[in-house]
């Protein structure tokens, strides 16, 4: 078994059903149980529609999208040459959760920061963004 | 691959009008702007109230909520927002996935949710 999928897309609205496909399908290849592959497709889901929105501003680019297991987690790497954005930055206090109705501005965020368990962001070496995205807990993938 | 969102309307009589959207397939920041623009077309045709069915909606992230918050605002439940149930725009049947969104963003505090369009209908 392959230990890490890849998926290279155009960044652009409408290969965000693509990036999900992508990610359960590889979710399910290391046996992910469902609600993990629910949680991480939501996650990467908001985490590439900000990059195509945010980062990209809708100019087009490339996302790199990787699905790697280590050990009992799940570990997603984005990769962009969009402007520099760290969305755990913008993560919100425990105190102001949930969000509510009067606050769709930060859905996205609140949604990342609720589906995961740690979040990093690096500047690459070309100037864009490495989002790493992991789902850890000990009953992550079934056998 | 392209997400796909079919939207197909009808209308319900109880205590008073309702108009169903019925969607199919998943609401993304793609699809975000189709459901937001057949909302406004039922509003902008006369429509008070809003039940909007999610029994096959497949997948819902944040840009759904983003849409119903809008639409909230259309049929007139901005003002109320942080305090009340929204009064004219209620959800049917979401799947346990989109459920667990709907309470993670707290939207479960704002809008009233059925499992029988019945009941639904007669509730506005």
């Amino acid at each position: 078994m392959a230990k890490k999928q890849r998926l290279v897309i155009e960044a652009q609205l409408d290969n965000l059903s693509t990036v999900r496909r992508f990610v359960e399908e590889s979710c399910r290849i290391f046996g992910a149980r469902d609600s993990v592959v629910s949680d991480l497709r939501l996650a990467v889901d908001e985490a590439v529609t900000n990059i195509i929105i945010h980062g990209y501003k809708k100019r087009g680019g490339n996302i790199d999208v990787e699905v790697e297991r280590k050990d009992d987690a799940l570990v997603v790497c984005l990769r962009d040459n969009a402007a520099v954005f760290n969305p755990a930055t913008r993560f919100i206090p425990k105190s102001q959760m949930p969000l509510g109705f009067e606050s769709p501005g930060r859905l996205g965020i609140h949604l990342i920061q609720k589906a995961i368990d740690d979040i990093s962001h690096r500047i690459t070496e070309s100037g864009g963004n490495e989002l790493i995205l992991v789902k850890r807990n000990g009953d992550v993938v079934q056998g | 691959m392209t997400s796909t969102l079919r939207i197909a309307v009808s209308q319900e009589h109880g205590n008073a009008p309702v108009t169903v959207l019925h969607l199919k397939g998943e609401i993304d920041a793609n699809t975000q702007a189709d459901l937001e623009s057949k909302a406004e077309e039922v509003v902008g045709t006369g429509t008070q109230n809003l039940l909007l069915d999610l029994s096959e909606v497949t997948y819902m992230g944040s840009a759904g909520f983003r849409a119903i918050h809008a639409i909230a605002g259309k049929l007139g439940d901005e003002q109320s927002a942080t305090a009340i149930r929204s009064s004219h725009l209620k959800l049917l049947n979401p799947s346990a996935e989109v459920s667990k969104v709907i309470k993670t963003l707290g939207f479960d505090s704002y809008l009233d949710i059925y499992e029988d369009i019945n009941q639904a209908v007669k509730s506005f």
